[in-house]
């Protein structure tokens, strides 16, 4: 792999930076894999690079509809946290932010990690005490997580509505300093390139149109540029998990709903850390182009189109500007949607399936992106071993049956 | 000087100077000038920087895809980032300030960072930044990006939403959505027609045209009477429809007061955000013209061709002396036509085609127009402002750039590659666009919704495509030319922008592809082409086409990116509308709000009612005044406007069965006249509510449920009754709203409710605890619920609403000798707690039980189904690892925190296993000492252990104990 | 942004209704029978479908009536509803195949 440096980012300009590799190659589809992962966003790269390098196993193709990265993993508003009540999900979310915070040096690939904190306001004297249990019970988990004061909220989110006429008063707030933001091109692209390099085929532009068994009792992943076969299949779709699913012959308990963002005209950086009002029932960062980045709930029903609806969004812009009403006279850019896998207990469910020898991560929902390398670490340790990780034995599909959820909603008021 | 105003021809008004300023300097321009025009008239030629490497920039365009032109507008409140000044018109006392640079524009320090443009290539800070980290470099990287600022004050201007229905919405009033606006009226539909500018007229406006015998300005002004006129025909003006959404619900952004005094808050909203729903759509939304690619295109002078002759016909003014046109299409020929028409030097019209023949061409040349065919520009040179531009033979059929070039001096330059259709809102429809190789542009194929794309729009870009009554001319194909031919050394290695505002050029589109993100949507990811906030409106299709090129693709195959909305930006304030303070969530006040606030109370939130939190008397604090409440009530009697508690009644035959299906309660077997405390689980088996319901007759129940639930709860009996047991004879009616409730609390409760004289025996006996009485004063409905949420005799007295005022004050006014006082939510909090009686919510979360707060022998009695049961069964509700409602006595006298967490036995500090938290702690005052509830692992087999709790302001320890405090046995509620 | 046809209202916007869940979802009886696998097959497994759907939704900012809609997920077109208890019409897989 070509190394990226400042050095050879200079050494490339005195050649007008003609020299370049291709971050990853275009192979052609082989006929056999030892694994084959279906799905090129974020989760199944990382699946694919950890893989590689922890389990050695490079025999491994990524097989993506579209283009690698273009699903949700393309589409989030890019926040990266660990603020989670259960045990549970903060050893799994905190081990994954910890990857990140070695991301960039490891993948030789700048994920832009900014950790400037996410901070969750309290508008009312029962938030108070919700946050107070959330911040005890992530100091219990060995998470970071302060209180900051009304004042220290004014000077951490300047413009933040105090005003006379705000719905919601202020009280506080509970912030994750280590929370924040990644790039998140930079995160696929990043375990895409590192993975390329390890070996792993990266397909693009071809579709999975149904599963088959083979006589030796492999899988044959028929796609659009052929029949693979292959021991071991992952399913790492999100919103199409239960597309895919079908094809292999069982279902999910999953429903795919469209999540709006949106992002405003660029302005010169005036908060550095994410904000979330559960309240007004939204949240919001700051891009390094300077955007104003948006997202807020749900378009409430099925759908697989990647675009939203208009009263939504109004909602989540009327939540941005009453949180902070200086933004009332700047002006939306765009917006877009993703589609993402709701569960019932908003968790994710990595693991086994019905069917030998294929396993799904799924159900990550409105928060898959901050979850990726856990997601990919703990489900190639599945793979490679047929075993659950350690990190993901509360997370597979037997809960739905035995009733032990980690249901984290109120966590954090709103998921994103 | 370089640009200057041309000599009237009555498109301005020039009897009204207008003064306004632009980074400190004040200017003077007419009424009806943009900020463009105007600048352009006082010989302003840098008026922004760029992005990246804060290039000078100048005004490249005319309309909505002006990608340089952007500034700070207006003064704080009115402050308004990123303006786009060729859409925006001049007006008295307006002040602008350029963005991205510093001190301004002309005189940019920034620009140093173009120094480095050598390595700040596509997507390079992916490739560094990663020592020591991106925490280091971002706040730098940081303080260069971003355009306008945030501004300083809040925003005073209203703004609103409005919504119509119309059978025909056209959307763009040029010559197309004119025609298609009266056919369709014409044929009895009621018609909108929309257009962003403030006139209508579209391409028309500027251009030199003839229909019929009129000229294009007269022809208008017919249009506009016939328009208008029509009784079916609406137009909205300054009204740009930025969203395409399902069922041709269109979102038109209007602009209302900013162009008639932008520094000031008028009387009617600024910007309304129309939600407009359509029979038909027809989308007349033009073409935007594409820059050519070479050196230095993005100088200040350097300009669109059909953006030039705007400026010379509609707003009088002429961006140059001597002009060079440079295109692979006859549309720039019309630019040197009307430049010379104006008096202004055209010195070449450089047309990379071979042979083009068209009337245009043999039309300039008639003119005496030097035309150099077969000739292209590939570099402008010049020091803020276009001085010279070298120009080469090229032959397009191979592709090839001849060696042999030379300089023509020119202050002014033309460019044209072609047109491409406004075709936005069609692909948000869901509609599929194809590449057309004659037009060199993707225009609409399929459509799913019911639309239709119309003229430029649709890839006619001739007027005679348009209107009958125009000449058809005969013009020459537009010919291909994305990029220069790199062989040359000095081209490949030179700057040729291709998104201006971003500073992407072509050769970030060839390291793009070089590096493989050669998909489109990696390619605009990692150059960022067409995510400015022109959204790539010039840019997208050159830099797709380059793409194509240096992969070897079509374009086609190329295929482009998603069109999202909004078309333009719009201000954040109109998709708010009125959703803002206040009414951003509206509060509920309840009916006896006033009597509440003429006694003092003090108000807080709880759920979705403001409620009196308590009575503030003389200069007591918050924590005596609900002490004193407390005792009150346990001593003699309170009452509290309880009028949240949710009220259902459900009638019917088969009422109680149906009622049987919810509760974990045996509900058929309930007497007339009595009440039970019930639980409702989910089908999780998770208690989900709480509350008494009656059974008033054989066939009528009356529900209460927690206030937060109240909405819920009457939904979701109704959805089950409808949905999954429609054969039930059962109605349910909520009533929440509509009827008002008292609750009566303490020893005196009894004497209160005996002196208003009602036929009911209130005796002990007669009346029992847990049962129900109905019966009307007057004419006045009322129900009696004898029950308490605070461990004291209790009633709960419900009637209509209306009638709540003068009860309350009855009550007040007899019960004086009983000393009868009001109490808030917050005295009723602390008395359910030292009672122990559950906040569902509070102390129960979504993994909670019936079993975990007490009632597991009541949900295991039940035999007959009920929603919830089966779970019950779930490995997880049997396994005996559960947290359950505890009290919990603190040690020492303080009070415990609520979040407070239990840790493990054996740890004092985080990190520690988690075993339960605080769920609900007061101080009780009728006790004395500090009484808590809490949700413990196992906590029912671990009474009287101490156990230790951590928070993050401090540790506690406290004894796990039952959950009831004050009157153990319970025998208060029956005295 | 959907125009639904609410059976007993008509032509409404989608903000006036909710969405409640696929439709002909069969509750099992009695539930204290069936094995947890097929109680959580009732509560949780969907079959979640790319393109033609059959689901319930209620017009709560209405009449309050739930019915059942014909609508594709991926298009967001709406083909027809029908009131509950009813059963779909037959073809309704292809009714999208007309365009």
């Amino acid at each position: 792999m070509q190394h990226y440096s400042v050095f050879s980012l200079a050494r490339n300009a005195m050649k007008h930076h003609e020299d370049w590799h291709k971050a990853w190659r275009s192979p052609p589809l082989k006929e056999e894999y030892e694994v084959v992962i279906v799905g090129g966003g974020g989760h199944g790269l990382a699946t694919a690079y950890y893989l590689a390098k922890e389990h050695n196993i490079t025999d491994v193709a990524v097989i993506e509809a579209g283009w690698l990265g273009g699903g949700n993993t393309g589409r989030n508003t890019i926040t990266v946290r660990s603020n989670y009540l259960y045990p549970e999900s903060a050893e799994f979310y905190d081990f994954s932010l910890k990857q990140y915070e070695i991301l960039s040096r490891e993948l030789n690939f700048n994920v832009m990690l900014r950790q400037a904190g996410l901070l969750r306001l309290s508008h009312s004297h029962h938030d108070v005490e919700m946050s107070r249990r959330a911040i005890n019970a992530m100091h219990m988990n060995g998470v970071d997580a302060e209180w900051l004061t009304r004042e220290e909220i004014i000077e951490l989110a300047p413009g933040v509505n105090v005003s006379e006429e705000a719905r919601f008063p202020i009280f506080g707030g509970m912030n994750q300093p280590r929370g924040g933001v990644a790039r998140h091109d930079g995160v696929a692209w990043g375990y895409a390139r590192a993975a390329d390099d390890r070996g792993v085929d990266i397909i693009q532009q071809c579709a999975v149109t149904g599963f088959e068994k083979a006589a030796d009792g492999s899988h044959l992943v028929v796609t659009q540029k052929g029949t693979v076969k292959a021991k071991k299949v992952a399913l790492c779709v999100a919103g199409h998990s239960s597309v895919l699913a079908e094809m292999a012959g069982f279902r999910l308990p999953v429903t795919s709903m469209a999540l709006q963002a949106c992002v405003s005209e660029p302005l010169k950086p005036f908060i550095d850390t994410v904000v979330l009002s559960p309240d007004a029932g939204v949240y919001v960062s700051q891009s390094d182009k300077g955007e104003v980045v948006m997202g807020g709930g749900l378009d409430l029903y099925p759908s697989y189109a990647q675009r939203g609806n208009v009263h939504t969004l109004e909602n989540i812009v009327a939540g941005i500007v009453e949180i902070f009403p200086k933004l009332r006279r700047v002006k939306l850019m765009r917006q877009w949607a993703g589609i993402v896998d709701i569960v019932y207990d908003s968790s994710p469910i990595i693991g086994h399936t019905p069917v030998k020898n294929m396993y799904v991560n799924c159900g990550f929902g409105t928060g898959g992106f901050k979850a990726i390398p856990a997601g990919g670490y703990t489900l190639a340790h599945t793979i490679a071993t047929d075993q659950p990780h350690k990190l993901t034995e509360a997370f597979g599909l037997n809960r739905f049956e035995t009733g032990a959820f980690i249901d984290e909603m109120g966590a954090a008021g709103i998921a994103h | 000087m370089t640009s200057f105003r041309l000599p009237s021809k009555g498109r301005l008004n020039r009897e009204k100077l207008i003064s306004f300023t632009f980074d400190g300097k004040t200017y003077f321009g007419y009424e009806g000038d943009t900020i463009a025009s105007a600048l352009m008239a006082n010989d302003v030629s840098v008026v922004g920087r760029s992005f990246k490497y804060h290039r000078p920039r100048g005004i490249m365009a005319a309309g909505a895809e002006e990608a340089n032109a952007i500034a700070q507008l207006g003064t704080p409140p009115f402050e308004e980032p990123n303006v786009r000044m060729t859409t925006t018109a001049i007006q008295e006392g307006l002040t602008l300030k350029s963005v991205n640079c510093w001190p301004n524009a002309k005189y940019d320090l920034l620009a140093v960072t173009g120094i480095l443009k050598r390595f700040f290539v596509a997507g390079f800070y992916y490739k560094v930044f990663k020592w020591p980290g991106w925490k280091f470099w971002s706040p730098m990287v940081r303080q260069m990006a971003g355009l306008g600022t945030i501004p300083k004050e809040n925003d005073p201007s209203a703004y609103d939403h409005q919504y119509k229905h119309v059978d025909v919405l056209v959307v763009g009033a040029g010559p197309a959505g004119i025609r298609a606006a009266l056919e369709h009226a014409k044929e009895d539909k009621q018609v909108l027609l929309v257009e962003q500018d403030h006139q209508i007229g579209g391409a028309l406006l500027f251009e030199d045209a003839q229909i019929f015998n009129l000229s294009a300005l007269k022809w208008i002004d017919a249009q506009k009477e016939k328009l208008q006129s029509h009784p079916n025909v609406t137009v909205m003006t300054r009204s740009t429809a930025v969203g395409y959404y399902d069922d041709n619900l269109l979102a038109v952004s209007e602009r209302l007061t900013d162009h008639i005094d932008v520094n000031k808050v008028a009387d009617t909203p600024r910007e309304k955000l129309w939600h407009i729903r359509a029979q038909k759509v027809v989308l007349a939304t033009g073409a935007i013209e594409r820059p050519l690619v070479f050196s230095n295109n993005d100088l200040p002078g350097i300009m669109l061709a059909s953006a030039i002759r705007t400026y010379v016909n509609r707003y009088e003014v002429s961006p140059g002396h001597k002009v060079v046109i440079a295109t692979n299409n006859d549309d720039a020929y019309r630019t040197a036509l009307c430049l010379q028409k104006a008096g202004v030097k055209v010195v070449a019209l450089v047309d990379a085609r071979q042979s083009p023949d068209g009337y245009l061409v043999h039309a300039v040349e008639d003119a005496g127009i030097e035309i150099l065919k077969g000739h292209v520009v590939t570099e402008a040179k010049g020091q803020k402002r276009l001085s010279s531009v070298t120009v080469s033979p090229i032959d397009l059929s191979e592709n090839v750039l001849s060696t042999m070039r030379f300089n023509l001096k020119c202050d002014l330059l033309g460019m044209s590659g072609g047109y491409s259709p406004v075709v936005h809102l069609h692909s948000q429809s869901g509609g599929k666009l194809r590449f057309d190789d004659c037009k060199l542009a993707f225009v609409p194929s399929l459509y799913v919704q019911d639309n239709e794309c119309i003229g430029a729009a649709n890839g006619y870009f001739e007027l005679s495509d348009i209107l009958s009554d125009v000449e058809p001319i005969h013009n020459s194909p537009i010919e291909a030319l994305w990029d220069l031919p790199t062989e040359r050394e000095d081209i490949r290695h030179a700057k040729r922008w291709v998104d201006f505002q971003h500073d992407v050029t072509s050769s970030d589109v060839n390291l793009a592809a070089r590096e493989n993100y050669t998909s489109v949507e990696h390619f605009k990811r990692y150059t960022t082409t067409g995510m400015a906030m022109d959204q790539g409106k010039t840019s997208n299709i050159n830099a797709l086409a380059i793409l194509g090129q240096v992969t070897n693709r079509d374009i086609p195959e190329v295929g482009t990116t998603k069109f999202r909305p909004p078309y333009t930006p719009v201000t954040m304030g109109a998709f708010a509308g009125r959703k803002r303070g206040k009414l951003f969530k509206p509060i509920r006040y309840l009916a006896l709000n006033s009597w509440h606030e003429a006694y003092d109370a003090v108000f807080d939130e709880y759920g979705i009612w403001t409620r009196p939190a308590y009575y503030k008397e003389d200069n007591e604090t918050a924590q005596a005044a609900i002490e004193r409440e407390v005792l009150h009530v346990r001593h003699a009697v309170g009452i509290l406007d309880y009028s949240p508690l949710g009220k259902i009644d459900v009638r019917g035959k088969d009422a109680a069965e149906f009622l049987h299906k919810f509760y974990i309660n045996n509900v058929k077997a309930m007497k007339v006249g009595v009440a039970r405390y019930g639980l409702m689980l989910n089908e999780q088996a998770t208690v989900m509510e709480d509350g008494v319901f009656s059974r008033l007759e054989e066939d009528h129940f009356w529900l209460t449920t927690t206030s937060g639930n109240a909405a819920m709860i009457a939904g979701w009996l109704d959805e089950w009754r409808q949905c999954e047991w429609p054969y039930l004879d059962v109605i349910v009616t909520p009533m929440t709203t509509g009827w008002g409730t008292i609750s009566i609390q303490g020893p005196k409760s009894r004497k209160l409710l005996e002196t208003l004289g009602l036929d009911i025996d209130f005796a002990n006996e007669a009346f029992p605890h847990m049962t129900v009485r109905c019966t009307t004063l007057g004419s006045v409905e009322i129900r009696i619920l004898r029950t308490s949420f605070t461990g004291e005799l209790g009633y709960e007295v419900s009637m209509p609403s209306s009638y709540m005022r003068s009860m309350w004050e009855a009550l007040l006014e007899r019960g004086k000798e009983l000393k009868v006082e009001p109490f808030g939510v917050e005295a009723l909090l602390v008395m359910r707690t030292e009672k122990g009686y559950v906040h569902v919510g509070g102390d129960t979360d979504s993994a909670t039980i019936p079993h975990d707060i007490g009632f597991g022998a009541m949900a295991d009695r039940k035999k007959d189904d009920f929603i919830g049961q089966r779970s019950l069964t779930r490995e997880a509700a049997l396994q005996k690892n559960r947290e359950q409602l505890v009290g919990l006595e603190v040690i020492g006298d303080k009070v415990l925190p609520v979040g407070g967490i239990i840790m493990a036995n054996g740890y004092s500090a985080p990190p520690a296993p988690i075993e339960g938290r605080v769920t609900s702690s007061v101080y009780s005052p009728t006790l004395k000492k500090p009484v808590a509830l809490g949700l413990v692992l196992n906590g029912y087999e671990r009474m009287g252990e101490v156990i230790n709790i951590y928070d993050f302001e401090g540790s506690y320890e406290a004894k796990i104990t039952s959950t009831c405090f004050y009157d153990t046995k319970g025998e208060l509620v029956h005295g | 942004m959907h125009k639904i046809t609410c059976p007993y209202c008509g032509e409404r916007s989608e903000e006036e209704f909710k969405y409640a869940g696929p439709s002909h979802l069969e509750r099992p009886i009695p539930a204290s029978e069936v094995t947890d696998s097929q109680w959580a097959e009732y509560l949780f497994m969907r079959d979640n479908i790319k393109g033609i759907s059959l689901e319930r939704w209620g017009h709560i900012h209405g009449c309050s009536q739930y019915f059942n809609l014909i609508r594709n997920t991926v298009t967001h077109e709406i083909y027809g509803c029908y009131q509950m208890g009813e059963q779909p019409p037959e073809g309704w897989q292809k009714l999208g195949d007309k365009k």
